[in-house]
C-alpha cells in the first residue's frame, strides 16, 4: 500500500493550499514528520533527498526524492519500509482527517472559510498503474490495487475519487467492485451530438464553447475562431476535450490571420488524418469498429478486451445523454435512457479502412437476401 | 469539410511547407515543456528538416541530440545530455536505435518507460521538445506508450524520397551471396544495420505500397549477413519468417530458396538431420512448381547430396549428384559452367572415397569445360585449379601441384589483386608445396614407390 501513502505526502498537502492561509486553521500533529525523518535515515542515506521532512499543514511531511520517480528499485525500498507501518499511517492520516473535517465544516457554519465544506481527495491517475505489487502487468495489477487492498482504499475518513481502468470495470469483477466501493461513475465524452450522430447538441456544444472561452483569456470567441471552425472542431472533437484543445492549438499554429478559419481548422484534422497511418492498426480494430458501429443496440458482440482496446486507444467514445437530468419519475423507457452508448471517434469514422470494414459487414447479409 | 484522404492507395503529402511554418510557429507559441513529433522516415531528410529550422529559427537556443546509441530511459539521457543549461527549443532524432525490431517495439523497455516518465518530461525540459522518429517507431510510441502521446502538441508529417528507398532496397536486395562474404566485419556490421532500418520502413508502409517480394529478398540477404557473419541463431530465425511468410503466400521460388539457405545454416552448424527435412522439402517444392526437368530442381538435389558427402553417405549423394548431372546434361547440355560446377563435386566426392583415378578425370573435364566457356581469366577457372592441385598434394604429386597453383596464383591476383585473401591463400599453398618439395628432395629416396 506504500503507493498510497507516497501519494498522500504529495497530493495532500496541494490540496490544503488553499487552507493554508487561512490561519484560522489549526491542525498539527508530528508523527508524519517523525516517520519520514526515520525513513531518511534507513532508506535514503545512500541517495540524493533533496528536501527531507519539510512541515505542512495537516501535520504532513514531504520529501522529494529524485530516484523515487524513476529508479524501481528505490521504489521497491521505500514500499519496503513503509509496508509494515501501513495500519499505523492509516490510523495518523484518519486522526487528521477527522479532525480537519470537524474544523472545516465548523468554520464553514460561520462562513469561513469561503467555499469550503468538506474535504474530498481525489486520487488521479491510478487507472494508468501498470504494474502493481509483483502482479502481473495490466488488469491483474488493477485486480489487485482496487479489490485486494480495497479495504485499505476505503479506509480513509474522507471523500475520495479514485480513477479505475475501463478494462476492470469491463470485467467480471465490476459487480464486486460496486459492492465494495460506494459508487462508480463514468467519466464520459461531452455529448455534442443526438445518438443519430447528426443532430447536434446545443447544451453539449455551448459547454465545449465555454471551455474554449476560458482558455482564451482576454480575446472574444468570435475574434478568435469562426463559427464555422468552432463547429468543425466541435464536430470532429466528438465531444473529447483533450482533441478539442489539440485540434485547437494546431488550428493556431497554423493560422496567420485572427479569427481563425475554418480552413485553418480543416488543415489541423487534416494533418491528425495523416498521422493516422493504416498500419497503426490491424485489421481486426476496424472490423469491431465497424461491427460496434452497425449495432443499434447495446448487444455489441464483440470480444470484451477488444472493446476496452477501442476505448482506450479513444477509436470510440463512450456517452451517456447529457440530456437526462430533466428526465425524472419511474417511467421505465426514460430510464433506460441513461445507459452509455457509444460512437465511433468522428475523425475514423471517415477513414476508408472503417467504410470499408463496413461495407464488408453489410454486403453478405444482401446477398443472403438475394439467394 | 473536411476532404477525406485516401490513405491506403496513395499518401497525400500535405504541403510540406505549410507543415515546415506551423511546426515552427509551434515551437515559437509554447511558453513552456511541449511535446512535439515529427514523422520522418530517412535519416537524412530529418537533418535536412533540422537544419531548416535552425534556419528559421535563428535567434532561438537550440540543442540537437543525436542519439547514436540505444539508451533505454530518454528522460534520463536528456537530463545528462542537457546538464544545467537552459535551452529555448531541444531536438532528438537517431531513437531508432534505441527500438527494438518494428514488430516488437511496442513492447520494448524503451517505450514502457516514456509512458510512465511522462509527466516527469516538464520538469526537466521548459521548453518544446521535437522528436524526429520514422512511421514505426511512432506507430510504436502509439500503441505502448498512449499516454506519452497523449500529451503531444502536434505531429509533423514529412514524407520520405520514396525513390531513394527503392533504389536502396533494389541496390542492396540484388547482392550476391559471394559479393556480401567478401565484405570487412565493421562493414557487414553496417550493412545489417541498413537492411534492418530500410526493413523496418518498408514494414512500416500501407499494405498496398508493400512489396512481399522485395521485403523478403532484403530479408533473404540479411539473414545472408548474419550467416556469414557466424550469428546462426538470428539468421535461422529470419529464414524461418520468410519460409512462414512464403508457404502461406504460396510464393515458392521464394519459398525454395529460404528452403536452401536455412537449410545450407544448419549443416553449416552439423546439424545434418534439420538441414535434410529442409533440403527435402525444397526438392518437393521444386518438383510440384518446375518439374523435375529443370536445374534449379537439379541444384536442389545438389545441395542435399553435399549433407549426405558431409555425413559421410558417400552411395547415396552419389546417387543424387549423378541424377543432377543427368538433368543439367538433358536442359542446358554439357558445355556449361554450371554443369562443370556439378562435375566438380561429384569430382570431389570421389576423391573423398579414395577414388583418384575418376576425380582426376572429371576435375579435368570441368577444368576443360571452364576454360571453353569463361576464358582462363575467370574465378571459377582458378577455382578449378585449385581443386586439381589438392588432389595432386593429396597423392604427395608436389611438382604438378606447385604447377597448377602458380597458375591459379596469376589469375587470383590479375582478378583480384595480391592483397586479396584467395590470392593470399594461394600463396601459402605454393609456399607448402616448395617446402613439401624440399623435404622430399633431402629424404632418402625410398626403396621401392
Amino acid at each position: 500500500m506504500s503507493r498510497l501513502q507516497i501519494f498522500y505526502w504529495q497530493s495532500l498537502p496541494k490540496a490544503t493550499d488553499v487552507l493554508q492561509k487561512d490561519e484560522s486553521f489549526t491542525i498539527k500533529g508530528n508523527y508524519f514528520k517523525k516517520s519520514i525523518e526515520k525513513l531518511g535515515e534507513t532508506v535514503f542515506s545512500e541517495w540524493e533527498v533533496d528536501k527531507i521532512g519539510v512541515e505542512l499543514p495537516f501535520g504532513f511531511a514531504t520529501a522529494d526524492i529524485k530516484r523515487l520517480a524513476k529508479d524501481d528499485s528505490a521504489r521497491k525500498k521505500v514500499r519496503e519500509a513503509l509496508k509494515n507501518d501501513t495500519y499505523l499511517l492509516l490510523q495518523e492520516i484518519n486522526k487528521l482527517l477527522v479532525e480537519a473535517r470537524k474544523q472545516i465544516t465548523d468554520l464553514s457554519a460561520h462562513g469561513q472559510p469561503e467555499n469550503c465544506k468538506d474535504v474530498v481527495i481525489i486520487l488521479d491517475n491510478l487507472e494508468k498503474i501498470e504494474r502493481f505489487d509483483g502482479a502481473e502487468m495490466g488488469l491483474e495489477s488493477a485486480q489487485k490495487l482496487f479489490l485486494q487492498y480495497s479495504t485499505q482504499l476505503t479506509a480513509i475518513e474522507s471523500h475520495i475519487i479514485y480513477t479505475v481502468p475501463i478494462d476492470l470495470m469491463r470485467s467480471n469483477d465490476a459487480s464486486i467492485i460496486g459492492k465494495l466501493y460506494d459508487k462508480s461513475f463514468v467519466l464520459p465524452m461531452v455529448k455534442v451530438f443526438q445518438r443519430d450522430g447528426e443532430t447536434p447538441f446545443e447544451i453539449g456544444r455551448d459547454a465545449m464553447t465555454e471551455i474554449l472561452k476560458k482558455r482564451l483569456g482576454d480575446i472574444k470567441r468570435e475574434d478568435a475562431f469562426t463559427d464555422d471552425a468552432l463547429d468543425l472542431l466541435i464536430k470532429y472533437s466528438g465531444g473529447h476535450i483533450r482533441t478539442f484543445l489539440l485540434f485547437a492549438r494546431e488550428a493556431c499554429t497554423d493560422a496567420d490571420v485572427l479569427p481563425i478559419s475554418a480552413e485553418n481548422v480543416d488543415y489541423a484534422i487534416d494533418s491528425e488524418y495523416q498521422n493516422i497511418s493504416p498500419n497503426f492498426f490491424p485489421q481486426y480494430t476496424w472490423d469491431v469498429l465497424a461491427k460496434l458501429d452497425l449495432s443499434s443496440n447495446q448487444n455489441i458482440n464483440v470480444k470484451p478486451e477488444q472493446c476496452v482496446e477501442v476505448l482506450e486507444k479513444l477509436l470510440l467514445f463512450e456517452y451517456i445523454n447529457g440530456d437526462d437530468a430533466s428526465v425524472k419519475g419511474t417511467d421505465r423507457k426514460n430510464r433506460n435512457r441513461q445507459t452509455p452508448w457509444y460512437a465511433v471517434n468522428p475523425i475514423y469514422r471517415e477513414l476508408d479502412q472503417f467504410i470499408a470494414a463496413k461495407e464488408k459487414l453489410t454486403k453478405p447479409q444482401e446477398n443472403d437476401e438475394a439467394e | 469539410m473536411t476532404k477525406l484522404n485516401n490513405l491506403d492507395s496513395e499518401i497525400q503529402i500535405l504541403d510540406e511547407k505549410r507543415q515546415m511554418r506551423n511546426l515552427v510557429n509551434a515551437i515559437k507559441f509554447a511558453d513552456s515543456f511541449s511535446l512535439l513529433f515529427v514523422r520522418c522516415n530517412q535519416r537524412p531528410r530529418q537533418k535536412e528538416i533540422i537544419e531548416e529550422l535552425v534556419k528559421q529559427l535563428d535567434d532561438y537556443k537550440i540543442k540537437i541530440i543525436f542519439l547514436e546509441h540505444q539508451i533505454e530511459h530518454l528522460l534520463d539521457e536528456l537530463q545528462t545530455r542537457l546538464g544545467d543549461e537552459k535551452y529555448d527549443a531541444v531536438f532528438v532524432y537517431g531513437l531508432e536505435s534505441s527500438f527494438p525490431k518494428a514488430n516488437e517495439a511496442a513492447e520494448s523497455k524503451f517505450v514502457v518507460t516514456l509512458n510512465h516518465s511522462r509527466n516527469s518530461f516538464k520538469k526537466v525540459l521548459n521548453c518544446p521538445l521535437v522528436l524526429f522518429l520514422p512511421e514505426y517507431a511512432l506507430s510504436a510510441i502509439y500503441h505502448g506508450a498512449t499516454d506519452f502521446y497523449s500529451i503531444r502538441s502536434g505531429v509533423y508529417l514529412f514524407s520520405a524520397k520514396a525513390v531513394e528507398t527503392e533504389q536502396l532496397i533494389s541496390k542492396y536486395s540484388s547482392q550476391e551471396f559471394t559479393e556480401l562474404e567478401g565484405l570487412l566485419f565493421e562493414e557487414r556490421q553496417n550493412r545489417i544495420k541498413t537492411i534492418e532500418n530500410l526493413l523496418n520502413e518498408y514494414q512500416s508502409l500501407p499494405n498496398s505500397q508493400c512489396d512481399f517480394e522485395k521485403e523478403n529478398k532484403l530479408k533473404l540477404k540479411l539473414a545472408a549477413l548474419y550467416s556469414i557473419s557466424n550469428n546462426y541463431a538470428v539468421a535461422a530465425t529470419i529464414y524461418q519468417q520468410i519460409i512462414e511468410a512464403t508457404r502461406k503466400s504460396k510464393s515458392y521460388i521464394l519459398l525454395g530458396e529460404g528452403l536452401n539457405c536455412l537449410a545450407s545454416v544448419y549443416a553449416e552448424q552439423n546439424k545434418y538431420k534439420e538441414a535434410i527435412n529442409l533440403y527435402k522439402e525444397a526438392i518437393e517444392v521444386a518438383e510440384k512448381t518446375i518439374g523435375r526437368n529443370h536445374i534449379n530442381y537439379a541444384i536442389c538435389l545438389d545441395n542435399l547430396a553435399s549433407v549426405y558427402t558431409s555425413q559421410r553417405k558417400y552411395n547415396k549423394s552419389t546417387k543424387l549428384i549423378l541424377e543432377a548431372l543427368d538433368i543439367f546434361e538433358k536442359t542446358i547440355g554439357t558445355n556449361n559452367p554450371e554443369y562443370a560446377t556439378i562435375l566438380n563435386n561429384l569430382a570431389t566426392l570421389y576423391k573423398l572415397q579414395g577414388r583418384y583415378k575418376e576425380a582426376l578425370n572429371l576435375f579435368e573435364e570441368s577444368l576443360n569445360i571452364v576454360k571453353e566457356t569463361l576464358g582462363k581469366n575467370h574465378i571459377n577457372y582458378a577455382s578449378c585449379l585449385n581443386n586439381l592441385a589438392v588432389l595432386y598434394m593429396e597423392q604427395e604429386k608436389y611438382q604438378l601441384a606447385l604447377n597448377i597453383y602458380k597458375e591459379a596464383y596469376r589469375i587470383w591476383v590479375k582478378i583480384l589483386g595480391r592483397n586479396h585473401y584467395q590470392a593470399k591463400k594461394i600463396y601459402g599453398y605454393i609456399e607448402t608445396c616448395q617446402i613439401k618439395l624440399k623435404n622430399k628432395a633431402k629424404l632418402p629416396v625410398p626403396y621401392k614407390n
